[in-house]
C-alpha cells in the first residue's frame, strides 16, 4: 500500500460538503467518534493555517492530529498536512477534491498520501513495499 | 498481538527508512546471519554496519544471540507484521470516517426537511 485513495459520492450540495470538511462546529459533528465529551477541532483555514483534531480511543487515550493547510480552493479542493501529535516528524499529505455533479449530488476524491513507502519508492528502486511483499511470503 | 506505541512505531519506520537497513532486513528474511557475514556484501568497515543493525535492534525488528563467539542476527517476525498492520490502518480510518460523514450529511438533510416542514 502505498497510499490511500477514497471516491465517493455523496448526497449533499458541494458547499455543505466543502464544510464538512473544513468548518470547526461541522467537522466536530463527524469526524470525532461518537461519546466524546470535548474534542478538540481547532481550524485556522488560510494557506499555512495549521489545524489540531484529537480523537479518543475505547481506552480513553487521546490521539491528536496536526498539520498546516497548504492549498485552499473553496469549494474546490483542500489539502493539508497530516501528523499525530506524538509524532510530528512523520508528515503526510491529505488532498480532497470535491466536484459538482448535480445541485444535490457531490463527489469526493481523497486521497491520503506521502507514507514512509512513497517516499522511498521514489528514492529507490527496490521501495520497501516489494520488500515488504516478499518478508510476508516468508513470515 | 503486541502492541506498539506510536513512539516504538516511529523508531521502526525510521529504522526502515535507510536503503542499507532495508537490504540487511531483506538478507535475514531467508535465514539468521552473523554481523560478519552480513558486513561482507558492504563497502563499509564493521563498526558502520554496527551502528545499522543497533538501529534495527533497537526498533526491535531483528534480534541478536550469541553462538560461540560469534553474533548472530535473525528476524522479529511480530514486529515486521505490526509494521505492516500499521500500513493498512489508515485505509480502515478514512473509511470508518467517510460513513460518519454520510451518516452526518444524510441527518443535516433530514434536519432541514423537517425544517421547511415547520
Amino acid at each position: 500500500m502505498s497510499k490511500v485513495e477514497i471516491n465517493k459520492k455523496v448526497n449533499a450540495p458541494i458547499e455543505t460538503v466543502w464544510d464538512a470538511f473544513t468548518q470547526k462546529g461541522q467537522l466536530k459533528q463527524w469526524f470525532s467518534p461518537a461519546g466524546m465529551t470535548n474534542p478538540v477541532v481547532e481550524v485556522d483555514l488560510t494557506v499555512g493555517g495549521k489545524y489540531r483534531i484529537c480523537m479518543r480511543n475505547d481506552k480513553g487515550e487521546d490521539y491528536c492530529a496536526v498539520g498546516k493547510f497548504t492549498k485552499i480552493d473553496q469549494p474546490n479542493s483542500v489539502e493539508y498536512s497530516w501528523a499525530w501529535e506524538s509524532n510530528e516528524d512523520e508528515v503526510t499529505n491529505v488532498s480532497i477534491e470535491l466536484k459538482k455533479v448535480d445541485d444535490d449530488t457531490t463527489e469526493i476524491n481523497f486521497v491520503h498520501s506521502g507514507f514512509p513507502t512513497d517516499k522511498e519508492a521514489e528514492n529507490h528502486n527496490q521501495g520497501w513495499v516489494s520488500a515488504f511483499d516478499k518478508l510476508e511470503n516468508v513470515l | 498481538m503486541v502492541n506498539y506505541t506510536p513512539q516504538q512505531l516511529d523508531t521502526m519506520f525510521h529504522a526502515m527508512a535507510d536503503p542499507t537497513r532495508r537490504d540487511i532486513i531483506r538478507t535475514l528474511s531467508h535465514n539468521p546471519q552473523t554481523i560478519k557475514k552480513i558486513a561482507q556484501p558492504y563497502n563499509m568497515s564493521l563498526p558502520a554496519i554496527s551502528k545499522h543493525i543497533k538501529v534495527l535492534e533497537k526498533a526491535h525488528l531483528i534480534t541478536r544471540q550469541k553462538s560461540g563467539r560469534e553474533n548472530v542476527l535473525s528476524l522479529n517476525p511480530s514486529s515486521i507484521k505490526e509494521m505492516s498492520r500499521y500500513l493498512s490502518f489508515y485505509q480502515d480510518f478514512w473509511n470508518d470516517k467517510f460513513e460518519s460523514l454520510e451518516v452526518y450529511l444524510e441527518k443535516k438533510k433530514a434536519d432541514l426537511r423537517g425544517g421547511e416542514k415547520k
